[in-house]
């Protein structure tokens, strides 16, 4: 019995010492992790940077980590939002990489000639390159973020993809980063200015009521309110029908969609079949005669960055000019 | 089955275990080696051979931890259950681990974007969420044996739990699917993947996994009684209520470390032991070491084909020891059953 008793608290024991030595670890990296700060996401006032007790600059991350503002001649881009500003404002000399995702690319030939590479996993390779700055968009994982800092690498997070201002703000914090601070400024002066001159001649007048719809299998997904999605509808000079009841990336099912019943369907090649030949969503407005599905490359409609400027023209130009192609 | 039975296994034991255990042991740095030279990088880059062992040493420790974690809670759920068949998963924990990790993935969002915890480091919070879901399912276990302590219940409600866990992991992913970039992570999550293991995550799961394997192997002659029955066990003289308690704690703390260094692994738990008790017996004095040797191997092999296997990225952890895995489980399973093995 006493012997019994002893296993019994030997185990407790061993259990508690286990999980509170585990724990510790934990803490141990939350006080590691305390030079961090509150990161810049969208909302944040501005993306200037700060001046540090030593008298340099940085910016501060997604992550919330800082990096300091220094010359900048070895580049890596592992992010597909950041390979195409990269393109626009650094000198081809200081770009060692673009993203995986680069060569397939609608303009996948501009990245021609530079190796591309996935950081989350291929880190080594990207070692290799000796870079001193790799631009992210990490997505929510962020261990191998870790792993790079521990390799010694500078990396700066771009953080989430919601849309237009992240993306600007994105462009602005590459031109700091790369030590190009007004032409970031001006590419997304210019980029903001050219999105809203696409439907500039609407001025308040009446707009399109539509929405974006992806079919896949069985499942319809929308992308709205807080998404690149939206604001390509926006600007687009169309009224997003599904931002007042959603935001983010909702999945909708044929109820909500009959609910919403948009005048629009903007979606991507090939998935007009795949919407109105689908029973009961045949009697959305969309498909019917005054209505219209207007079908995108999906390339194009997926791009949350630059190409959000080309989706925007294409689809305001199928939504107003050429009519509701169908 | 008697004790003697026990200890002699079964009729295809043909190696004394020495020889089994050196075979493993020379196998374990075998693939330890192999996973410290293949690689991305050139080794023979002198300025990044540094920084490139670093990180695979970082990931053969994950793969190791990991995949010793999961062979020896196999080893401890099929003796407790005294059936081959079942796997660490079979009590919930794993599924509670899960579900802990893709609410910490949409928690760090959270915090991030709202400062709520300034200075915590994401990376810390995915294993935490894994290890707190492990420990919330095995309460929740607990809770339910306080009423009625059966085997057969703890067996049910480990699949209840496991059923709810799944289904709160649903509500989870519905939430990620809001967010493009979320719901990457938790896909990813749910593939299995040790590449991006650090020092915080090993620092974090080596206890638990240290601790949790020694203190398996404690529970190893009780768990050798537990096999001829709970009555006949009792009437041996073990405290079949303790060892219960006890190795379901064992087995929720060894998937819970598992799952926070590798996300969803599977098939380990179940294969490894399996093809190590024709080697070494079903005594789990021996089995328990010998399988936490077989699932370091098992899962460091897998990882190393990840790399090795041609992609514009790695195959996922996950998948290579599904399709590695659930075939070898196959032939195991009729190898023995022409050879007339009974656990």
């Amino acid at each position: 019995m006493a012997a019994q008793r002893a296993t019994e608290w030997i185990n407790a024991a061993c259990a508690l010492l286990a999980v509170a030595v585990s724990t510790s670890a934990a803490l141990l990296g939350a006080s590691q992790g305390s030079a961090r700060e509150r990161p810049s996401l969208p909302g944040a006032a501005s993306v200037e940077p700060a001046r540090a007790s030593d008298g340099g600059t940085f910016l501060v991350d997604a992550t919330g980590a800082r990096v300091a503002l220094e010359p900048r001649h070895r580049v890596a881009s592992g992010s597909l939002l950041a390979d195409p500003v990269l393109l626009a404002l650094a000198a081809p000399t200081d770009i060692v990489a673009f993203s995986a995702r680069a060569p397939l690319a609608r303009d996948g030939h501009r990245y021609a000639g530079k190796p591309s590479l996935d950081p989350t996993r291929r880190v080594e390779q990207l070692l290799e390159l000796r870079p001193d700055l790799v631009l992210v968009n990490s997505l929510g994982e962020s261990a191998w973020i870790e792993q790079l800092r521990a390799a010694g690498v500078v990396v700066f997070d771009l953080g989430p993809m919601w849309g237009v201002d992240t993306f600007v703000r994105n462009v602005m914090q590459i031109g700091w980063l790369i030590g190009q601070p007004q032409a970031g400024r001006e590419l997304a002066a210019q980029f903001r200015l050219r999105l809203e001159a696409i439907a500039g001649h609407l001025g308040g007048g009446p707009r399109r009521g539509a929405l974006y719809l992806g079919v896949h299998g069985g499942d319809l997904f929308g992308g709205t309110r807080g998404s690149s999605y939206h604001d390509v509808l926006t600007y687009a000079g169309l009224r997003d029908v599904a931002a007042e009841r959603y935001q983010g990336w909702p999945k909708y099912d044929p109820e909500a969609l009959l609910t919403l019943d948009p005048e629009l369907v903007v979606t991507q090649t090939g998935m007009r079949a795949a919407l109105c030949e689908r029973g009961e969503l045949g009697r959305l407005r969309a498909c019917g005669p005054e209505g219209g599905v207007l079908e995108v490359d999906g390339q194009l409609l997926n791009d949350a960055g630059m190409g959000m400027l080309d989706a925007a023209e294409r689809i305001h130009r199928l939504a107003y000019r050429d009519g509701a192609a169908r | 089955m008697t004790t003697s039975a026990v200890e002699r296994g079964p009729a295809l034991v043909r190696a004394p275990a020495g020889f089994v255990y050196a075979g493993l042991i020379a196998t374990a740095i075998g693939a330890c080696a192999l996973s410290l030279v293949v690689g991305h990088g050139d080794l023979a880059d002198a300025s990044l051979r540094d920084a490139f062992l670093r990180l695979r040493a970082q990931r053969l420790a994950g793969a190791f931890l990991a995949g010793t974690a999961l062979a020896v809670a196999g080893v401890l759920v099929q003796g407790l259950f005294r059936n081959p068949l079942a796997s660490p998963s079979v009590i919930g924990t794993s599924a509670g681990a899960s579900f802990g990790g893709r609410v910490a993935l949409l928690a760090t969002q959270w915090a991030l974007a709202s400062g709520v915890v300034p200075g915590l480091p994401p990376e810390v919070l995915l294993p935490a969420g894994c290890i707190l879901g492990a420990l919330g399912a095995l309460g929740a276990l607990f809770v339910v044996a306080e009423v009625r302590d059966d085997l057969v219940v703890l067996l049910l409600t480990g699949f209840l739990l496991s059923a709810l866990f799944i289904s709160l992991e649903g509500f989870v992913i519905s939430l990620a699917q809001e967010r493009w970039e979320l719901s990457r992570a938790v896909l990813s999550f749910a593939l299995g993947d040790v590449s991006g293991v650090g020092l915080r995550q090993l620092a974090m799961a080596m206890p638990l996994v240290l601790v949790g394997g020694a203190l398996a192997w404690t529970w190893a002659v009780p768990l050798d009684l537990m096999l001829t029955g709970e009555e006949e066990a009792r009437s041996l003289g073990a405290e079949v209520d303790s060892i219960r308690r006890w190795v379901v704690v064992w087995i929720a703390i060894l998937t819970a470390a598992a799952v926070s260094l590798g996300g969803n692994v599977g098939f380990v738990g179940l294969v490894v032991p399996h093809a190590l008790r024709p080697l070494v017996g079903l005594t789990h004095r021996r089995l328990i070491p010998a399988s936490a040797l077989g699932g370091g191997i098992f899962v460091v092999c897998c990882d190393v084909l990840c790399r090795v296997l041609p992609g514009r990225s790695e195959v996922p952890l996950g998948v290579i020891t599904g399709l590695v895995g659930a075939p070898t489980f196959l032939w195991l399973l009729l190898k023995h059953r022409r050879e007339s093995y009974a656990f």
